[in-house]
């Protein structure tokens, strides 16, 4: 093959138009609508199960400040009860040594 | 190409990502296997062209005058399966120089390439243009 003939060739290819139809296939875009708009109601889905996972974690939140809230209250309890009865014994031990 | 695959596959979509990063996801993988596809048969065989094509390459062998007018189109597509060849810069060379009609000087200023530096990459393009073209034509007889 010699140069005059790619000069030929490429001579040729210039003069041709790039003339490929840049087109959507038929019916692309009512499909890709429809799939939006599916995609739209699934936005509304996920927002939902957004909610949902947002009320069950603060329902678990509530749960462990109940729980947490109970036992702080037990402890401080057992310590109320646990100074009364040192306060008592040593009032029982002053009581018995002015007895003597 | 990419619209063919994302049409195809419309009904794989599955809502759960925004539908522009699925489609720019076919898009990159489709490249990638185009690439991919090039790297593994890299010689273009007679076979893998048109008929207009195959005439054109018989015209260019077989005679010295200029291609007829409805060969025109088909010299287009056999040019383009010619770059595909080549290396990018090449490819942008021989596009801006012979296809699209610009003079070195318009290709610097474009480019930024020096005016040496686009006459050496035209000559290597053409080049290896002129080897694929008389491998076409062998293979053909």
């Amino acid at each position: 093959m010699k140069d005059v003939d790619l000069d030929r060739l490429l001579h040729a290819a210039a003069k041709s138009k790039d003339e490929t139809p840049v087109e959507l296939p038929f019916g692309f875009d009512t499909r890709v609508i429809a799939l939006s708009r599916q995609t739209k109601n699934g936005n509304g889905a996920a927002l939902a199960v957004l909610l949902r996972r947002i009320t069950l974690f603060a329902a678990a939140l509530i749960v462990l400040g109940i729980a947490g809230a109970y036992f702080e209250f037990d402890r401080s309890g057992d310590d109320i009860f646990a100074s009364g009865n040192e306060f008592a014994i040593a009032d029982s031990a002053i009581q018995d040594e002015v007895a003597q | 190409m990419i619209f063919i695959k994302i049409f195809q596959k419309l009904d794989q979509f599955s809502g759960k990502v925004p539908l522009e990063h699925w489609v720019s996801r076919i898009a990159v993988n489709t490249c990638l296997s185009a690439i991919e596809s090039e790297r593994i048969r890299p010689e273009l065989r007679h076979a893998d062209l048109s008929e207009e094509e195959q005439a054109v390459v018989e015209n260019l062998a077989t005679s010295t005058e200029e291609l007829a007018p409805d060969r025109q189109l088909a010299s287009r597509q056999l040019v383009e399966h010619l770059l595909e060849f080549l290396k990018p810069a090449e490819r942008l060379v021989i596009d801006l120089l012979y296809l699209q009609g610009r003079s070195v000087e318009e290709i610097h200023q474009i480019t930024g390439l020096g005016m040496t530096a686009i006459k050496v990459r035209a000559f290597r393009a053409r080049q290896k243009m002129k080897v694929q073209l008389s491998k076409l034509a062998e293979t053909k007889s």
